[in-house]
């Protein structure tokens, strides 16, 4: 599903817009921009299986395609991308999500002859909640450790994109205009002045 | 600063790169994610600790270059828990002996907080600077506070409230209040290192070279370090040098002396790091807050410093919180595990979230270490393993903590609470002490084992200090400076 016409305006708009500065719009720019081709990491099931995932974990029909979860983890995995730590119990992220997706759509197969992406929200809802308490069946891995990583990873990834941020009403990128209000009662007031 | 100032030959070695603020910081955390120190490192233990995000920097300036800015004083019990209380340790310096460190930092960086301050001994000289301004969660705390008999003060932060001007930095505007302290200051208003200590060391002489990395350190015959040896962009090099002074914080100074097999005679490299208990409590209001918005740590309380209904050693101090929405939801996913439809509700209300959160004493312990690991990493040096369990001290102030946070933020008018546990800050792994037989440095940051090697930086910390770690670590920087002046004079 495509996202509404009104927020693609809105976020192009700001982004066109003198309340950003150029390291922030660079930013901004790049992310809103970015399209993933190919799978460098995933296979095809594993890509499937990690799309429908991000699809229950941070529900936003409207948002998903645009976003492209499962094409941005991808991504940042095939760079290397880490984040500096990680359990010490648990093998490289890559290897970690590599074995969590195949883990995740066996547990599928397994209790419903399904694919993990065909399954019904509410199956998909209960394999992800095996994975969270960690009773997902999952060679070589501890599942609630996965899950944990997975979910930081895609609601970091989520949440930094320019489309969500205006969805929800974020405006703290817009940093050209010098000092800002902080009180309750100004912010309030710039709200109200702003409609 | 302090050695270039007194004639001194200094070559100051920095991992990372020399930054443009304004040209190359955006307000947008993942674009500023290159200010974390992103080298792998494995966590263990019962409560392992995430790194790489906040809680280690890379840069000229380093760890202040995404430091939130709050700069309270330590006070004069944080240096003795051990005596007031038969846990923890002593420090072999008292708050005297940091005491006029403490003004000369405050004084260099403009923090801005209230004068008289509440808490703690009274001041010869005050906050150069007014409070900055309070935010909506700061508006906020003091309303909760009030309600439930907390006495709340605005914070001392490193952050500019005015135009500030010093000989040799020149002016540094007001703060802007975008609140993204953490991602890195595009301004200059907040005093990270880069900002008010680096342009004075260059300025008497200092040479600053980037994108170096320190392997190892080199020693003469009669066992001093005579030269350090370090990786650049043009392969390995080696500096030549007199003394060495040692300040790649506690993860990277301890993994390398082990790796080189220095300076451990008393076999506490490594041992007892600590991690503050930093308990938040984040609650949705009514009110439009926009959480970014201003100082992210503007109101402070330092009354649970030692509260009388403690059943634990030490205690706490309290500070509102704001906050950027990438760093926020993925607290609540790592803390909370908040997933589906319930995530996203709760985002969708960012912009009426605020949070408060504690800073409390962490107990050192010698299980509670770095070691290295059997992993390489890219440059083919072994990973660090950093082993961390909550006592049962930090556990028990904690549990205290939240029973307070969660009634003050609920008289203060906030629903939905989320509890986010975590330890904040690394600390401990070469600790100060009076001898060699238990501690890795002497009160001037000297090696016990080392003539000529120092350390300065926050792994010489014996025990936590109830307070955050940055403006005590350049009072001590200062200190060491001025000891080591002292002992080339005497």
């Amino acid at each position: 599903m495509a996202p509404r016409d009104d927020l693609v305006a809105e976020t192009q708009s700001l982004l066109a817009s003198d309340r950003l500065t150029a390291p922030t719009r660079a930013a901004l720019r790049a992310r809103m921009d970015r399209r993933y081709g190919e799978p460098l990491l995933f296979d095809e099931v594993q890509m499937q299986t990690l799309a429908a995932a991000s699809a229950r974990l941070i529900p936003a029909p409207d948002l998903a395609d645009a976003v492209d979860l499962a094409g941005a983890l991808d991504a940042a995995l095939a760079q290397g991308e880490g984040d500096g730590w990680r359990y010490a119990d648990a093998p490289s992220d890559s290897r970690l999500h590599t074995l969590g997706l195949d883990a995740l759509n066996a547990a599928a197969l397994a209790r419903f002859a399904s694919s993990f992406r065909d399954l019904s929200p509410e199956r998909q809802d209960a394999l992800l909640s095996s994975a969270a308490s960690g009773e997902l069946e999952s060679a070589g891995i501890d599942a609630a450790l996965w899950f944990e990583e997975l979910l930081c990873a895609l609601v970091e990834l989520h949440y930094a994109h320019p489309l969500v941020q205006v969805s929800i009403g974020y405006d703290g990128m817009a940093d050209a205009h010098g000092v800002q209000a902080v009180g309750l009662a100004e912010v309030a007031q710039d709200a109200q002045l702003a409609g | 600063m302090r050695l270039a100032q007194a004639g001194l030959r200094v070559v100051a070695l920095e991992a990372g790169r020399r930054w443009s603020p304004a040209e190359d910081f955006a307000t947008d955390e993942r674009a500023q994610e290159a200010l974390f120190w992103k080298d792998e490192r494995l966590s263990a233990g019962a409560d392992p600790l995430p790194f790489g995000k906040n809680n280690s920097g890379i840069g000229v300036g380093g760890s202040t270059l995404h430091w939130t800015a709050y700069a309270p004083r330590a006070r004069p019990d944080d240096f003795r828990l051990f005596s007031d209380f038969g846990v923890g340790r002593d420090w072999p310096i008292s708050y005297d002996d940091l005491e006029p460190y403490y003004t000369e930092v405050e004084r260099r960086l403009g923090v801005s907080g209230p004068n008289p301050y509440p808490w703690g001994p009274p001041r010869h000289v005050g906050y150069p600077l007014a409070p900055l301004p309070l935010n909506g969660a700061a508006e906020l705390m003091a309303r909760g506070a009030k309600a439930v008999g907390l006495k709340t003060s605005p914070a001392p932060n490193a952050a500019l409230s005015g135009t500030y001007y010093q000989a040799g930095v020149g002016y540094r505007p007001a703060c802007s209040n975008r609140g993204f302290c953490q991602a890195g200051c595009s301004t200059g208003a907040k005093g990270s290192v880069d900002v008010a200590f680096i342009p004075l060391a260059l300025a008497a002489g200092a040479e600053l070279r980037e994108g170096c990395f320190a392997t190892g350190l080199e020693r003469s015959h009669d066992g001093a370090i005579s030269a350090v040896i370090y990786r650049d962009a043009g392969g390995e090099q080696r500096q030549r040098c007199r003394n060495v002074f040692l300040c790649a914080g506690a993860v990277e100074t301890p993994r390398l002396l082990l790796r080189n097999g220095l300076a451990n005679s008393s076999d506490q490299v490594g041992r007892n790091f600590m991690a503050h208990p930093g308990l938040q409590i984040w609650g949705v209001f009514d009110e439009l807050i926009r959480p970014t918005r201003g100082i992210p740590g503007g109101l402070i309380s330092e009354d649970p410093h030692r509260p009388s209904d403690a059943d634990f050693a030490g205690g706490y101090l309290v500070q509102s919180l704001g906050v950027m929405p990438v760093t926020y939801v993925g607290q609540l996913a790592r803390s909370q595990k908040l997933w589906g439809q319930a995530l996203v509700d709760h985002m969708a209300e960012f912009n009426h979230v605020a949070g408060i959160n504690i800073l409390g004493d962490c107990l050192p312990h010698p299980d509670n270490r770095l070691t290295l690991s059997d992993e390489l990493d890219d440059r083919g040096l072994p990973k660090p393993l950093i082993t961390f369990s909550n006592g049962e001290n930090e556990r028990r102030m904690s549990a205290h903590a939240d029973r307070l946070l969660s009634a003050l933020w609920t008289a203060a008018g906030a629903r939905d609470l989320k509890r986010v546990q975590r330890n904040a800050h690394t600390l401990g792994t070469c600790r100060m002490g009076a001898t060699g037989d238990d501690a890795v440095v002497d009160a001037d940051g000297r090696s016990f084992d080392i003539d000529n090697l120092y350390i300065c930086d926050n792994s010489i910390y014996p025990s936590a200090l109830s307070v955050n770690p940055a403006l005590t670590q350049m009072a001590l920087s200062l200190r060491t400076a001025d000891r080591f002046l002292q002992g080339r004079r005497s």
